[in-house]
């Protein structure tokens, strides 16, 4: 096919080729992960070009979800104005400077029209001015080796026109495009989710066999639930109920009305089976029959479906002895892997790489350098954990595969903010209380922190893909020679699952100490003396998202997802933090670091980094009275105060009239 | 309306108030005798009395309730009375029944309600229910939501419904709904169950609880539209309930032409916040409709105002929109530009948005922060500015908290917190760099209200400066002021130095001449240009320091070093300026000022060059009460003051305390430092030289889990390898088979089927089969 070898020759020796200017980016598709990548070169000032099949940009919402309702919800209030926060809980708006293109504009519904994400990302691109060439259908996608290029080789793409690209960098945001067929006898007589009527006046009086169990599956039974005579639904594995497995690729509680219906006996029904081990059998009246592969292949090849055996000849309580009117098959989407040399190698030919193309967690292709996977298709990054196959996850996986690029072609470091030490813990708390990234790309994106030599600063990086934290030197362009800190979000390990109950008594953790064993989403930071190596990534403990740590620290988890208490949170993680780096991370008035100055050789790194530099926190009047009444200062201004305990020395004991402003 | 006939009835009450007074004092309770009470009896008036057998025993639970019930009661001109039955058996509220004994009210001679003694088993439930039987028309009582609707439906475009449950008629919460329509009865009707029932049909949760709504009917004129309901959302004590229905009954919207800050209204009398929608006329229609409906949207929570821009006196920045009144007495009122109802309902609910506080101008400070220690206790010395600049200065300070604002904070380049910002029209914004307290920012915001350097015009104007006669009113903020003399000619040497002097803008004050004549200034001060002049305003000095292909950098050193003081009083925020020279401190101690005899030596051995390897300074323990800890770390005993010692922090942390039995002169002085020098003299301390380790372990979460895996091992071996090259769908595929198969066997009977399990479950079948 495309790979032959002869092609690529003739390709080669084009006489088109030789001549066709190199562009540094090429973005295959134009919806919203191809989107997103061009708005950040666009920012970056990148050359690029996104090349995209239909008339506009989001072709795939003009018709899919084919029942119109998104099930990514559209949060439009959380009483907070924090527009990082507030992203926490907008699952359909890119990310952009301009406030104007927030998803909760275009749609007051909870749960969106398809239409609405159509006219949206119509909206990103216009308004950004984003370089989208529509209409172009590219058809093939080769290589070519040349060593001046910037990963050894050109990405060659030609269109439906003949007209061919050449490429330094080649981004796949194609999505999942193919429906996924399982073969089997009867296959044929299936009806696909792509194509079947939408309408439940079709399905009057019907019995209905469903074949899979996802979102599409539920969203078309629910659809007709109300008209037919029954839905049975079947596929391999049972069903994943995305409240349970906080996956939410699985089963939605907007989709589930079957679920009820089943567990009420209202005659509709869920069976678990292989699907490659069935057949499907059409009857003279052209009812369709369920049956097993194994029979048919015994009655041999010529067989009618009143000839093959049934299951309910042997057993008369088969489950599905019914017959069915119509069989509808909404088992999933795969990549679509035809348009690319094998040379490519984005496919191993295996079972289980025909969904996803193979890439790193890095999201470039494990065979070829300088093509990454962006949006749905890289998915399998993070499938069935975290969201990086939805639009609030790949916005950021998307942003981090720009910086890497920045960082590997441009010289442009991967951003970070500088600190003094003493703003670690607000630093850290800051972040989990408001980065919307390592929210909703947990366990997956981790902001990491590179404390700076004697550990008196540190360097702030967001939102890194944590499995490449043994390449974080190179990807990044920062230095990791003094220790680090990754922090991260995790649901507890043993908590969700398919089967899990996610509503047992006793579920969730109030005390501090226990927070370890905390079990909804909650902060998690790691710490390493040294940057792991690849092997320590590759062969971390199981059930552990990063290599074993130095130390670990879990923040109890919170009802209100508001870390900020200020004994719960606050004063636990500057613990760890200050054993981590064997320091004394207190805040201090002004009035204490003088004192500390004329009383000691050293001076904690809060009076260093503030006071010694003319910028201590000078007390009020009413805070000194406080700190004096509530007993953590002491009244130097009391009359007739007695000087005494001078024969101890600091440092065993308690710092002197220390700590009023203790963060 | 409402207020005035409330005001008629407050009067009444306090009336009735002296009355008690006297009354109580005489004694709670009296013991009458039927005879006796029925002639005390006056028409109209309500009383209750308790009918018992004179033999019965003098306490009881409900006597004793009674008496705590009387004072109350006669709050509002109920009398109370105990009437012993024995004198006088005729009445036929003795009742035959020793144990049947009741209390009965009345109105006038007119029995209204007789109550088993058990039902009134306490003070709450004495008043609750006397007041209940005597508003028996004010309170209407209800059992099922029809009657709810009903009592709606014919109060709509009339009157508002207070409407109540409580869990049991006595409770205290029916008590104080008894109370408030005792006051509101006339103007509000009162509508009470105790059917949870019927809380649960208008959507109440939380049912434990007593609940108390407003329902606006009496705006609704149409009688298919609903009544609006305002849950209160404090607890129901009386208190509660008489605010809440004075905010509900206070007019919606209120105009106003006048300051802000002197506007109040009965929701700020009662502790609510007030909001004010700024209007001018030509938007006063709309302006009008948006602050009606952000009223009806706040009812209860804060109170509406309209100000019209137009016919006010007080200033209010051009873009205000939004004036937003704290309800914290004397806290000033904060202008606002909010661009929708939603982010007006926020901020007010949310109280921590933007504020801009203080009067408009063309300056404006901002300083971000988060919600964190550091930030909170500067944001008290932040407020303090504010308000000791209120009226005085055109300067706007707002207060950004970046925990709301990440954006805003993130575009300003803000990382750090608390960080002070300051914004002039056509100039870059400045970092406050100074100490984050009330003084220093004081300083800095007045000093900015200069230009850096001044540009000095004349000779004339040169000479003013220097003798601070040009900014008087400034040079308390500045110890000196420094002019750059520079020859027309001399263009780098002056742009370096206007660059020094933009680098110390707000905390020196500089100023610039290059005239044609400026060498009559340099002829005057004896000096070469380019030049710099030191004006020492306390000491009344011009010091001139010539400039000689210096920097901008070493300009700014220079003016730095300049302008520290030779024995200066070292206080908390002076010290690190001195501890930078890095040289051994001597200090002196001082219980008040310094004896001028001990700052003459000091200030003589200066000038004799004695002390140039030291930093003399002297300390007031009166201004530096903290001087005292130092002390305490430096002796054992409290030694007589003042007192003088050397301490070499930056060299082994030594201190060395002068002899406390010799005079400090010149003399004894200098052959101290010299023994000192020679190595002679032992210290009387050593500072500790401990680096600042954490002061508590924290958590060791790693060993927790360690352990719990060591107590429970994972069922699977530990599969240490987890590629990420191995595809999700492999696992899943094996662990959805094992979810399976823990599944009840009768699930799966039904469920599962393959060709595997499908012969086994025949066979199972089969075998079933041939048990039946």
């Amino acid at each position: 096919m495309w790979g032959s070898p002869g092609l690529l020759l003739t390709l080669a020796l084009h006489p088109a080729l030789a001549v066709a200017p190199a562009r540094d980016y090429c973005v295959l598709g134009a919806g919203p992960a191809g989107l997103q990548m061009a708005y950040f070169l666009q920012r970056a000032g990148r050359d690029y070009t996104v090349l995209e099949r239909a008339p506009g940009p989001g072709s795939f919402f003009a018709r899919y979800p084919r029942h119109r309702k998104l099930i990514s919800i559209n949060k439009r209030y959380t009483g907070r104005s924090n527009a990082e926060f507030n992203l926490r809980h907008d699952w359909n708006s890119l990310l952009s400077h301009d406030p104007r293109l927030l998803f909760k504009h275009y749609s007051a519904a909870y749960f969106p029209d398809a239409g609405d994400m159509q006219r949206y990302l119509g909206d990103f691109a216009g308004r950004l001015g984003l370089r989208v060439q529509y209409n172009t259908t590219v058809l093939h996608v080769a290589l070519d080796k040349d060593r001046r290029a910037w990963n050894g080789h050109y990405f060659v793409l030609t269109d439906h026109k003949g007209r061919v690209y050449r490429c330094r960098v080649l981004l796949v945001a194609t999505g999942l495009s193919v429906p996924n067929r399982v073969d089997f006898p009867g296959s044929e007589h299936l009806e696909g989710y792509e194509s079947v009527s939408v309408d439940p006046e079709d399905f009057v009086g019907q019995n209905v066999l469903i074949l899979g169990r996802g979102n599409a599956a539920f969203e078309t039974a629910e659809n007709i639930l109300g008209v037919t005579n029954f839905i049975h639904m079947l596929s391999r594995s049972r069903v994943r109920l995305s409240w349970a497995t906080h996956y939410v690729g699985d089963l939605r509680a907007i989709n589930n009305g079957l679920l009820d219906t089943y567990q009420l006996k209202s005659l509709d029904g869920l069976l678990e089976s292989d699907l490659t081990d069935l057949a499907i059998l059409k009857d003279r009246e052209g009812k369709f029959h369920v049956t097993l592969k194994f029979f048919v292949e015994e009655a041999g090849t010529n067989q009618s479906a009143d000839a093959v055996t049934l299951p309910q000849d042997d057993s008369d309580n088969f489950a599905m002895r019914v017959a069915y009117d119509r069989v509808i098959r909404c088992l999933g989407w795969n990549f679509d892997f035809s348009i690319f040399n094998e040379s490519l190698r984005l496919s191993s030919g295996s079972e289980f790489s025909r969904k996803y193309p193979l890439i790193r967690a890095s999201y470039e292709a494990k065979g070829s350098r300088g093509l990454f996977v962006l949006g749905t298709a890289s998915h399998s990054v993070d499938y069935r954990k975290s969201a990086g196959g939805f639009i609030h996850g790949f916005r950021y996986t998307v942003r981090a595969v720009h910086r890497l690029l920045e960082q590997r072609h441009h010289g442009v470091a991967w951003p970070a903010t500088q600190h003094p030490i003493t703003q670690l813990t607000s630093s850290v708390l800051r972040r989990v209380n408001e980065a919307s990234g390592l929210y909703q790309m947990f366990g997956v994106l981790a902001d990491v922190i590179l404390v700076q030599e004697n550990a008196t600063a540190f360097e702030y990086l967001e939102e890194f893909p944590t499995q490449m934290l043994a390449q974080l030197e190179s990807l990044t362009g920062r230095r990791a020679r003094h220790g680090l800190f990754v922090v991260h979000m995790e649901y507890g390990r043993n908590f969700s699952g398919p089967e899990k109950d996610v509503f047992f008594y006793d579920r969730s953790v109030g005390h501090t100490e226990d927070a370890w064993q905390s079990n909804f989403l909650h902060p998690v930071i790691y710490y390493y003396r040294h940057l792991p190596t690849e092997q320590e990534v590759r062969f971390r403990p199981a059930q552990w998202p990063l290599p074993r740590p130095t130390a670990i620290h879990h923040i109890v988890e919170d009802f209100l997802t508001d870390w900020t208490a200020p004994v719960g949170h606050v004063l636990p993680l500057r613990r760890f933090l200050e054993n981590c780096l064997g320091t004394d991370l207190r805040s201090f008035y002004a009035e204490s670091c003088f004192l500390f100055a004329l009383t000691r050789q050293k001076l904690p790194p809060f009076c260093r980094q503030g006071y010694l530099r003319k910028q201590g926190l000078a007390s009020t009047e009413s805070l000194r009275r406080h700190g004096v009444e509530s007993g953590l200062m002491q009244d130097h201004a009391a009359a007739g105060q007695h000087l005494r305990d001078r024969g101890q020395q600091p440092g065993d004991r308690r710092p002197l009239p220390a700590p009023p402003t203790e963060v | 309306m409402m207020c005035s006939s409330f005001r008629v009835f407050r009067v009444g009450i306090s009336f009735v108030t002296m009355c008690i007074f006297y009354k109580s004092a005489a004694n709670s309770l009296p013991e009458l005798s039927p005879h006796e009470y029925f002639s005390t009896l006056q028409p109209g008036k309500a009383s209750l009395a308790y009918f018992c057998q004179a033999d019965s025993p003098s306490t009881s639970v409900f006597l004793e309730g009674l008496h705590e019930a009387v004072r109350p009661l006669q709050d509002y001109g109920i009398s109370v009375a105990k009437v012993n039955c024995i004198k006088e058996e005729t009445s036929r509220y003795c009742g035959k029944d020793k144990d049947l004994m009741k209390a009965y009210l009345f109105r006038g001679n007119i029995l209204l309600r007789e109550f088993p003694t058990d039902t009134l088993f306490d003070e709450n439930a004495i008043v609750a229910h006397v007041l209940f039987a005597l508003l028996f028309n004010e309170v209407k009582y209800i059992t099922t939501p029809e009657d709810l609707q009903s009592a709606e439906n014919a109060l709509k475009g009339k009157a508002n419904i207070v409407f109540s449950y409580v869990r049991a008629i006595g409770t205290p919460e029916h008590r104080a709904v008894m109370e408030a329509a005792f006051v509101y009865g006339t103007t509000c009707q009162f509508v009470l169950t105790t059917e949870i029932a019927l809380l649960e049909s208008i959507g109440s949760e939380e049912i434990e609880y007593a609940h108390l709504y407003f329902f606006h009917c009496k705006p609704v004129l149409d009688l298919t539209q609903e009544c609006r309901r305002i849950l209160m959302e404090q607890p129901l004590t009386t208190l509660n309930i008489d605010l809440f229905i004075k905010t509900m009954n206070a007019p919606l919207l209120t105009e106003v032409a006048e300051d802000p800050q002197h506007v109040s209204t009965v929701h700020f009398q009662l502790g609510l916040p007030l909001v004010f929608i700024v209007s001018q006329q030509a938007t006063y229609e709309a302006d009008k409709r948006t602050a009606e409906w952000v009223a009806w949207r706040l009812l209860g929570k804060a109170g509406v105002l309209l100000l019209l821009r137009d016919s006010l006196e007080a200033n209010i920045p051009q873009h205000a929109n939004v004036v937003f009144k704290r309800a914290e007495k004397g806290v000033p009122v904060e202008f606002l530009v909010l661009h929708d109802v939603d982010s007006i309902i926020s901020h007010v609910e949310n109280n921590v948005h933007i504020e801009e506080k203080q009067e408009d101008g063309e300056d404006d400070v901002e300083g971000p922060d988060i919600g964190q220690a550091v930030s909170m206790a500067f944001l008290q010395s932040y407020i303090d500015v504010a308000a000791k600049l209120k009226g005085t200065s055109t300067m706007l300070l707002t207060r950004i908290n970046c925990a709301d604002w990440t954006d805003v904070c993130t575009k300003q380049n803000v990382t750090e917190f608390p960080v002070v910002k300051m914004y002039k029209e056509g100039e870059n914004p400045v970092s406050y760099a100074g100490m984050l307290g009330t003084e220093d920012l004081l300083k800095f915001i007045q000093l900015n209200r200069i230009s850096y350097p001044v540009n000095i015009t004349s000779i004339q104007e040169a000479e003013q400066y220097l003798h601070g006669e040009l900014y008087k009113d400034l040079l308390s903020y500045s110890s000196v002021s420094v002019l750059g003399l520079f020859s027309p000619t001399m263009i780098t040497a002056k742009e370096d130095f206007i660059e020094a002097g933009r680098a110390l803008k707000g905390y020196v004050i500089t100023g610039v001449y290059s005239g044609e004549d400026v060498l009559i200034l340099s002829n005057k001060y004896a000096v070469t240009l380019p030049a710099l002049l030191l004006a020492r305003h306390k000491e009344g000095r011009i010091e001139s320091i010539p400039l000689a292909n210096t920097h901008a950098h070493d300009i700014v050193q220079l003016i730095t070093d300049a302008s520290l003081e030779t024995f200066p009083e070292i206080t908390v925020e002076n010290l690190p300026s001195y501890l930078r020279l890095q040289k051994p401190l001597l200090m002196l101690f001082s219980d008040g000022s310094i004896n001028p005899q001990h700052e003459k030596a000091v200030l003589t051995m200066v000038e004799q060059k004695h002390l140039d390897s030291l930093t003399p300074c002297w300390l007031n323990l009166k201004n530096t009460p903290v001087g005292r800890g130092i002390l305490k770390a430096y002796f054992d005993t409290l030694p007589p003051l003042p007192l003088l010692v050397v301490v070499n922090l930056h060299s082994g942390g030594r201190v060395f305390a002068f002899p406390s039995d010799q005079a400090i002169t010149e003399q004894n002085l200098l052959s101290w430092l010299k023994k000192l020098e020679a190595g002679l003299e032992n210290p009387i301390t050593v500072l500790p030289a401990q680096d600042w380790k954490p002061p508590l372990p924290a958590y060791d979460f790693l060993s927790m889990m360690d352990a719990a895996t060591l107590q429970h091992p994972t069922r699977k071996a530990p599969e240490c390898l987890k590629d990420p090259d191995v595809p999700e769908s492999v696992k899943e595929h094996h662990e959805d088979k094992s979810a399976v198969e823990r599944e009840p066997t009768e699930t799966l009977r039904i469920k599962r089927w393959n060709r595997s399990s499908w012969f086994k479950y025949a066979e199972e079948s089969l075998r079933r089969d041939k048990e039946l």
